[in-house]
């Protein structure tokens, strides 16, 4: 009798816990440590102002979302971003563009200085998600404006859509994935904004 | 041997018995501790109990607790809900008949945000004591908090208004744009249909409060339309905003003795009226108009050779006669109009003006005196009745036949005009062919008169000195336009606290965007919380997130 109580305790007390309770996980790009302090250029020829990246749909959360076939859409309930993406994107977006442009002066938006013929980068994002097929995708459209004479200029506006297949089975490759996406985004702008350099009226 | 049990005779009182008399004792020992700490029981009437939780609302005094709601009751014949309240004994003192009790719950108000702390602990009531030797054990719950405390020093004084619009509790009574005091209660009279306001003037500016002070609401801007003019007039911007209470000394007059406290003053809608309506020291007189009074309205100036003595009553006057209006009457053919003669206006001490003008006033009229209608402002098309010397009008004295003495008029201005060209062309058609030369000479005669008529015109015109009037106006367009300007300054002032860059800007950009880092946070748990609201206690049961497929 009570070996029998005893296990009846026990199977109660087993019955509260939950041995197979998942954690949740984090995720961030990885940091470019190999950049190198960039000698400051004596007077950057232009300045670019980039605006904080505007999320849209279903791209504003923090948990990974991903695109699944049948047009389901799973928004991750245990792997999330670090940080909300626009602040992720924002960040590396500007190190990337400060080392690609190395004339120009990248500043946030949020910088309260307004430079002469200073440029302004907007970024809209769509999707910032994995796909059941392409593996990760990023889509959106970017704008670059200026202010000339106190009217608002728009030189460029496109639209992009960047693929990328994963490595291997798991959220932490889809990361990477979108990294390379992102980074290859900033790449295009990157040379976009060298071409208004050589033509400044953006008549491209 | 002999054995003898030894008896032992049994103590009447067994020691035993000790214990529960003991106990007794203590029974009634704790009994007495607790109703003796069980404090003193009050009861507070309320029209409703919202927010107020028996066993939990406590009762303070400077947010001291005092004492605690026990229980509520319904008492559905007086409509009314009932607090039972106990009282910590120590405070008893402050139960005073005169103590106000309010709730203490969020309020937003022209004076600020209050009891935001209420807003998660609960309402509580307030306690204010008040100065009375009387006790008392039912209280009333105030509407509103009693704003002005007992310990802050200054008079009370009763403002009545018949006309004013309605003002709240609380708002400001200024002297010369300065806060001075507040309104503490407002109620409406049914029986004289006049709202009865409750003020306190702060000391030391209650020395301030005078006699002969005036009070009259001052709502932002005034526009009033009169013989005088268009006059627009605007306050400070938080006067715009929010209206007052203006006080001042008449113009021209020193402050008489401080008023002593509980006062009553009038409360007038306006400056302007606050000025007229000092003269209360009257006498009603008819004037009976052989013409048109169109234009003339109640409350129009009466003037002697443009000195104000008076104000028209009631044009026509709404008098009657053997139980009909005065103009009913089948032999007249004239419009009876009513006037204040305000003695107050002749001389600052209307006593002696009074004796002056009743002394006086039978000589005048024999002299010429009559009252004749003048055009006060050709663009109005507002006229004004002033009493001047014709002697050449035909005998008159004041009639006393009628409710009130009756002044007699003369025609003026275009009326006379048109009788003269009327007589005129009268004559004109009268005129045979065969005239005299005697005639022509009487009609030429009356030619020269209609000339000197319209000169008389003329010179009326200019005596009222109509081009001096727009010149007036002109300067009072000037001044409104630099008070119009001042408000527009302040607002300015008011707005760069709120321009871009300002620090007041950066640090609520701050706070919003920590707010809104939380709630991107906090979002995927509230999305966990909606499909397993169990979550906090419990582990998540949602299913594994689909992990991404290399393909």
């Amino acid at each position: 009798m009570r070996y029998f109580g005893s296990c009846f305790f026990i199977l109660l007390l087993s019955a509260c816990s939950n041995p197979t309770s998942q954690t949740s996980q984090y995720y961030g790009f990885s940091l470019d440590l190999s950049q190198q302090q960039r000698a400051e250029a004596s007077q950057p020829a232009h300045t670019l102002k980039v605006n904080t990246v505007k999320m849209s749909g279903t791209a504003d959360q923090q948990g990974i979302v991903q695109r699944l076939d049948d047009n389901k859409v799973s928004v991750a309930q245990y792997h999330f971003w670090a940080e909300h993406p626009r602040y992720m994107l924002t960040r590396s977006l500007t190190q990337a563009l400060t080392r690609d442009l190395s004339q120009w002066q990248i500043l946030n938006a949020d910088v309260p200085t307004t430079p002469a013929n200073s440029y302004v980068l907007s970024i809209v994002v769509d999707d910032f998600a994995g796909h059941y097929k392409a593996g990760s995708l990023v889509s959106g459209r970017w704008f670059v404006y200026t202010h000339r004479n106190g009217d608002t200029e728009l030189l460029i506006h496109r639209p992009f859509t960047l693929t990328e297949p994963l490595k291997e089975n798991g959220f932490s490759p889809l990361v990477q994935a979108l990294q390379v996406s992102w980074l290859k985004l900033s790449a295009d702008i990157s040379s976009q904004l060298a071409t208004i350099t050589q033509n400044p009226d953006g008549t491209n | 041997m002999s054995e003898h049990a030894y008896i032992e005779t049994k103590p009447k009182f067994s020691v035993i018995w000790f214990v529960p008399i003991i106990a007794l004792c203590v029974t009634i020992w704790m009994l007495y501790q607790h109703q003796l700490n069980k404090g003193h029981t009050v009861f507070i009437k309320m029209s409703n109990a919202d927010g107020i939780i028996a066993g939990k609302t406590q009762v303070r005094v400077r947010s001291v607790k005092i004492g605690l709601v026990e229980s509520l009751r319904l008492q559905l014949e007086q409509n009314a809900v009932i607090a039972k309240v106990q009282i910590d004994t120590m405070y008893e003192p402050l139960l005073t008949s005169d103590a106000k009790i309010w709730v203490v719950k969020p309020r937003i108000d022209e004076s600020g945000i209050s009891g935001m702390n209420t807003l998660l602990s609960g309402v509580y009531l307030e306690l204010e004591p008040g100065t009375s030797k009387i006790q008392s054990s039912l209280f009333t719950l105030q509407d509103e908090p009693a704003l002005i405390g007992a310990d802050i020093e200054g008079k009370r004084y009763k403002l009545k208004s018949r006309h004013a619009e309605v003002l709240d509790v609380g708002t400001g009574i200024y002297f010369r744009n300065f806060k001075i005091g507040q309104i503490e209660s407002a109620n409406f009279n049914i029986d004289n249909l006049a709202m009865e306001y409750g003020i306190f003037v702060f000391s030391p500016y209650d020395q301030l409060i005078a006699d002969n002070m005036i009070f009259w609401v001052a709502s932002g801007v005034s526009i009033n339309l009169s013989t005088e003019g268009i006059d627009v007039s605007t306050g400070s911007l938080s006067k715009l905003i929010k209206g007052g209470i203006s006080v001042d000394y008449p113009p021209d007059q020193a402050p008489s003795e401080t008023a002593e406290a509980q006062m009553t003053f009038a409360l007038h809608e306006n400056f302007s009226t606050a000025l007229e309506q000092r003269f209360d020291d009257f006498d009603f007189y008819l004037i009976e108009f052989e013409q048109s009074i169109r234009g003339l309205r109640s409350g129009a100036p009466v003037e002697y050779r443009g000195m104000r003595i008076g104000t028209v009553e009631q044009a026509p006057a709404q008098l009657k006669r053997n139980g009909q209006p005065l103009y009913f009457q089948q032999d007249s053919t004239s419009i009876p109009v009513l006037i204040r003669i305000e003695y107050g206006r002749l001389f600052e001490r209307s006593a002696i003006a009074r004796e002056y003008w009743q002394q006086h006033i039978e000589k005048w009229i024999r002299n010429g005196l009559r009252a004749s209608l003048k055009s006060g402002n050709m663009l109005t098309g507002a006229i004004y009745i002033e009493l001047d010397f014709y002697p050449d009008a035909p005998d008159a004295r004041v009639m006393t036949s009628s409710l009130y003495p009756t002044l007699p008029s003369v025609s003026s201005g275009f009326t006379a005009l048109s009788e003269q060209v009327t007589k005129l062309l009268n004559k004109l058609n009268d005129l045979p062919v065969n005239k005299t030369l005697e005639q022509l000479d009487g009609t030429l005669k009356e030619y020269r008169q209609l000339a000197m008529e319209m000169n008389e015109l003329v010179d009326s015109f200019n005596q009222t000195g109509t081009a001096n009037k727009v010149n007036e106006n002109l300067d009072n367009i000037k001044v409104t336009l630099t008070q119009l300007t001042s408000s527009l300054r302040q607002f300015e002032k008011t707005l760069t606290h709120y321009q871009q860059d300002s620090t007041m800007v950066e640090q609520l950009t701050d706070t919003l965007e920590e707010l809104e880092s939380l709630s991107n946070t906090l979002k995927p748990f509230a999305k966990g919380l909606n499909e397993q609201p169990n979550m906090i206690i419990f582990n998540k049961q949602t299913p594994d997130d689909p992990e991404p497929r290399k393909k």
